[in-house]
């Protein structure tokens, strides 16, 4: 579904990613860990067709970036961290609907659907600033679906959630992962992640630090710059 | 009196028709008198009243559009006084026109901001600039919905700054103070603007299909329409 070889990129300050290479199956669940600035966003953001790499390559399917990044944002869905600036609808209701004229789809049920399955009925006719963080993110989660992407990619879903939001995403991330779909959820703790994810790569200053099982990391994830689990901060 | 039927009306109505008879008002507001300007001036005001009311825009403060206003008016009266002989009846007479008139097209922004929301505008722009830039005007279309999708994220900026200096530089002296908010604010909005882009490519709706106008021909709103166009063309003759 998704195959990463030798990706490098930069900006014009030097390079983010330096020669990373990877896999995600249809219907696996990748976690992408790394401390801050370690470039998973960047990542991300290669990954749905927003950057063209400097060298190596993406594929997606039977689509390869350089070269057809307008074809893979629209196959794939990213969610970025600020969830207000995905959302240009006055209304649920009409950010859904634009999601629908951006496919070309007259018919409406399969929005309202979503909205019902991610508990926005309620909500579909209300400003979007008065929606809770929650709502926003589920809100741009239900639009990036009626894309029917094959590829999801999260950039830090969790950030920013209560704990009841953090639980309903998290059995959302587990009915894409039955439908089938690969998703790529970049976090910078992983504790939300156990129980959903299969695999996870661990970058660390642009490199592919680790890539393999959670129970393969054992103990080194704080030399990484990540919590080890069930850890609290020391005092 | 239930004005809730009315306010329904205006919100669900063919958004091209409330951007043409926006812009007809604009532009006879322009050319007409003092007392046709004191008559747009009650409809805008009415329509301010109707549609700030609930959700995002209540409550509106109005006086947020007595400083432009006024630097304005007092631009006008001090070239005037400046340039001519100080006929007084006729600055006073000008500026409170000039002043009127301003402030007719500043609600009348509001209005049609309120009453249409920003995708809707966006499609409608799309729409009339179709003929001019063909295949293109899509763009035209997702600048105005970005444009306005801006507005509130700016006046938000510009305050969490504003609270920032003053709470963290106390002591600064008022130029350094501004020099700091003005630098400040033009990061974190080149910021924003870049995820903003993100944001858009992310979703997108950075193609034709999201700004395809999928409002109906209605002819009896049409039809409205041109009897409200000669009404506001009959208050210019007053």
């Amino acid at each position: 579904m998704i195959k990463v070889r030798d990706l490098t990129f930069g900006y014009s300050g030097g390079e983010v990613l330096k020669r990373i290479s990877f896999e995600v199956e249809r219907g696996q669940c990748v976690g992408l860990l790394g401390a801050n600035g370690s470039g998973k966003s960047t990542l991300l953001s290669l990954l749905g067709g927003l950057f063209s790499p400097v060298s190596g390559s993406i594929r997606l399917q039977n689509l390869q970036s350089p070269g057809q990044e307008y074809r893979i944002r629209r196959q794939a869905g990213l969610l970025l961290q600020e969830a207000e600036l995905q959302i240009l609808g006055a209304t649920a209701r009409e950010d859904l609907d634009l999601s629908l004229r951006t496919r070309g789809c007259r018919d409406k049920e399969p929005a309202w659907e979503l909205a019902g399955r991610f508990g926005l009925q309620g909500v579909l006719d209300q400003p979007v600033q008065h929606l809770s963080g929650g709502q926003k993110r589920k809100l741009c989660l239900a639009a990036v679906l009626l894309k029917n992407p094959d590829v999801l990619l999260f950039d830090e879903p969790f950030s920013g959630l209560d704990y009841p939001s953090s639980q309903e995403l998290r059995h959302i991330l587990q009915e894409n992962r039955e439908q089938g779909i690969a998703q790529v959820i970049a976090v910078h703790d992983l504790e939300p992640l156990v129980g959903i994810v299969d695999t996870c790569l661990i970058l660390q200053r642009g490199r592919l630090a680790f890539a393999g099982k959670i129970a393969d990391i054992g103990e080194s994830l704080s030399e990484f710059g990540i919590r080890p689990m069930g850890r609290g901060f020391e005092t | 009196m239930r004005l809730e039927p009315l306010k329904n009306k205006i919100l669900s109505a063919d958004p091209r028709l409330k951007a043409l008879l926006a812009l007809w008002l604009g532009i006879m507001t322009w050319q007409t008198g003092l007392p046709g300007v004191i008559c747009y001036l009650a409809a805008v005001l009415f329509l301010a009243q109707l549609l700030s009311g609930s959700g995002e825009n209540a409550p509106f403060r109005y006086r947020i559009l007595i400083i432009p206003v006024l630097f304005w008016m007092l631009l006008k009266g001090g070239l005037e006084f400046a340039s001519h002989q100080p006929l007084w009846p006729q600055i006073a007479m000008e500026t409170s026109l000039l002043g009127t008139r301003l402030l007719v097209l500043l609600l009348l922004g509001f209005v049609l901001t309120w009453a249409t929301s920003r995708t809707q505008l966006g499609a409608a722009v799309s729409w009339f600039l179709r003929p001019v830039l063909g295949s293109r005007s899509w763009q035209g279309g997702l600048a105005l919905s970005l444009m306005i999708h801006f507005i509130p994220l700016t006046l938000r900026t510009l305050n969490q700054v504003r609270q920032s200096v003053r709470l963290r530089c106390p002591d600064l002296f008022f130029g350094a103070r501004i020099f700091l908010w003005v630098r400040t604010v033009l990061r974190v909005l080149s910021l924003k603007t870049w995820d903003q882009t993100l944001a858009i490519a992310a979703r997108n709706l950075d193609g034709p299909e999201a700004w395809r106008d999928a409002s109906e021909f209605r002819k009896k709103e049409w039809a409205a329409g041109l009897v409200l166009a000669g009404i506001v063309f009959g208050l210019a003759l007053l």
